[in-house]
């Protein structure tokens, strides 16, 4: 455990996992999707920590599951860390419900947006982005799920 | 933000200006790139904006999952024409960590000189650019051949000047090609001169000046709130760059300077200071070429070629680098198989196009194409 992560650990029980991400073993948290604001807050506001930088946001699906991945930083201190949750991958074009970050990093909003239309995520409680429209292509269901198949007449 | 904290004139026309709505777009040569900006307009203040990209989405990141990792190195380099280097690179450091392949020293400064070559296009097709949006032409061409300069030798080197293909994973596919060092010399010391030209003829130019001094003025904690990076961020005082943060590739062997913004003409953040720094990092750009083609050690470019069949263990890794336009990174997922699981890309303009509709905000409409320019976004990263 490269960072001070006890404390979050012992708050969150069962619903909070630490492992390591990659070959150079950064600190990986996973939460349960239930715990996942209430988590991202923590990291956001606790005063050791500080996270205030969403420096990415992505989505794949593996093992019929969809993970979302966080990489998420410090501008203050000098902390990374990748925050990790995931939901069942949906069936057919079927929408997958998921928490919002935008309202604890706002740059979750650029992500987030995509990911809505190329997974098909909807995001509870994501504030209406009217500022910032997407205009993507023809396409029928999502494109980058596994089940997606790319045939005639898709202009992405 | 808008136009900060400069005293505006208003005439009674514009006092008791009627509202407008403007529909500017998707094509057209004032935009950076294929996109719509929504306007409400009080006279010609603008008061509202939202845009609307999308029109030019590549696909991209669906397209890796339908390559063999081996020609998915094609790819990368559509990311963008400009950040080409800087994507492959990426992709490569994120790759070769997953399958714990080292890089021979030589190939990471060969990778290293290409990323920094494309970083001085990058800036040299902003100031064009920039030119062209201020209403300086003739600037414009001036700095367009040094730009053809640049794509020369990396034309020399790749045998390209777009889409260059030319890394591997475990390295780059050819080794520094004759001349290629005596001709960065050259054209770094050219350049260097050139630089010198554009500062007499635009930062001494009051009339380029006085479009940019004082507009669209950009607070660091506007920065950070929206996760800007690159040189438009480190304008506004965030003294943010990847090179310095975590080194790859060598750069920590190197010694140049992150120049922020201090607001030279009007006030930090604005965006005179956006061109200024932009000017400040090709020179240091300049200079770790110089460095960096009289280190290069000896030994080999490449590990061992990856063959057509080349696959890469179950497995995930993240990596990020500074491109021209700021933070590129890639999250790359295997699951053992001959096509990546997913590729995904954070791309620079991705998310600084975010704060486009609130820096807006309280310029002029005929300030507006200037305004976009000092931002230097690539729709194709965006729409990638």
């Amino acid at each position: 455990m490269q960072l001070p992560l006890k404390k979050l650990l012992e708050l969150f029980g069962e619903a909070a996992q630490l492992g390591e991400f990659g070959a150079l073993r950064i600190d990986l948290l996973n939460v349960d999707v239930s715990r996942l604001i209430e988590a991202a807050a923590w990291l956001r506001m606790e005063e050791s920590f500080r996270m205030d930088f969403l420096e990415n946001a992505s989505v794949f699906e593996k093992d019929g599951k969809l993970l979302f991945t966080y990489f998420i930083r410090s501008f203050s201190k000098p902390h990374r860390l990748v925050l990790r949750s995931s939901v069942p991958a949906p069936v057919g074009n079927e929408w997958v419900d998921f928490p919002s970050l935008v309202r604890i990093w706002p740059q979750a909003e650029a992500f987030e947006s995509e990911m809505e239309i190329l997974f098909g995520v909807r995001f509870a409680d994501r504030p209406p982005n009217r500022q910032h429209l997407k205009n993507f292509g023809k396409f029928d269901g999502f494109p980058l799920r596994k089940s997606f198949e790319w045939g005639e007449g898709v202009d992405l | 933000m808008g136009r900060g904290s400069r005293p505006l004139i208003f005439s009674r026309e514009k006092l008791h200006a009627s509202i407008s709505d403007l529909s500017w777009g998707p094509s057209d040569p004032a935009l950076p790139g294929i996109f719509r900006l929504s306007l409400r307009a009080e006279g010609d203040l603008i008061r509202e904006v939202s845009i609307e990209t999308g029109y030019l989405h590549k696909g991209l990141e669906k397209s890796f999952e339908r390559r063999n990792w081996f020609t998915s190195m094609l790819i990368a380099d559509r990311v963008d024409a400009e950040t080409a280097y800087s994507a492959e690179l990426a992709y490569s450091m994120a790759v070769e960590e997953v399958c714990g392949i080292a890089v021979p020293r030589r190939a990471q400064v060969i990778r290293l000189i290409l990323c920094e070559l494309g970083r001085v296009g990058s800036h040299l097709g902003f100031l064009a650019r920039l030119a062209l949006a201020t209403g300086f032409e003739t600037v414009s061409h001036y700095i367009l051949r040094e730009r053809e300069l640049v794509l020369d030798l990396l034309e020399l080197m790749t045998g390209r000047r777009f889409n260059p293909n030319f890394f591997r994973f475990g390295g780059v596919s050819a080794d520094i090609t004759e001349g290629f060092i005596e001709r960065i010399h050259e054209a770094t010391r050219l350049i260097e001169i050139r630089l010198r030209e554009y500062h007499a003829l635009m930062i001494e130019n009051r009339a380029f000046v006085d479009r940019l001094a004082w507009q669209g003025v950009l607070s660091a904690d506007a920065v950070q709130l929206r996760g800007l990076t690159g040189p438009s961020a480190r304008a506004s005082g965030v003294r943010f760059d990847v090179r310095k943060a975590e080194p790859y590739s060598g750069y920590d062997q190197l010694d140049f300077r992150v120049p922020i913004g201090s607001g030279a003409r009007g006030t930090t953040g604005d965006g005179f200071d956006r061109v200024i720094i932009r000017l400040e990092e090709i020179r240091e750009s300049l200079l770790l070429l110089s460095h960096a083609v009289d280190s290069v050690p000896p030994g080999e470019f490449i590990g061992k070629f990856p063959t057509p069949d080349f696959t890469v263990p179950a497995g995930e890794a993240y990596s990020r680098v500074e491109a021209p336009r700021g933070l590129l990174s890639c999250h790359v997922v295997s699951d053992g198989g001959f096509h990546p699981l997913r590729v995904q890309w954070r791309t620079p303009s991705l998310v600084n196009i975010e704060i486009i509709p609130e820096v807006l905000k309280g310029v002029t409409i005929q300030d507006v194409p200037v305004v976009l320019a000092t931002f230097d976004l690539s729709i194709a990263e965006v729409d990638r």
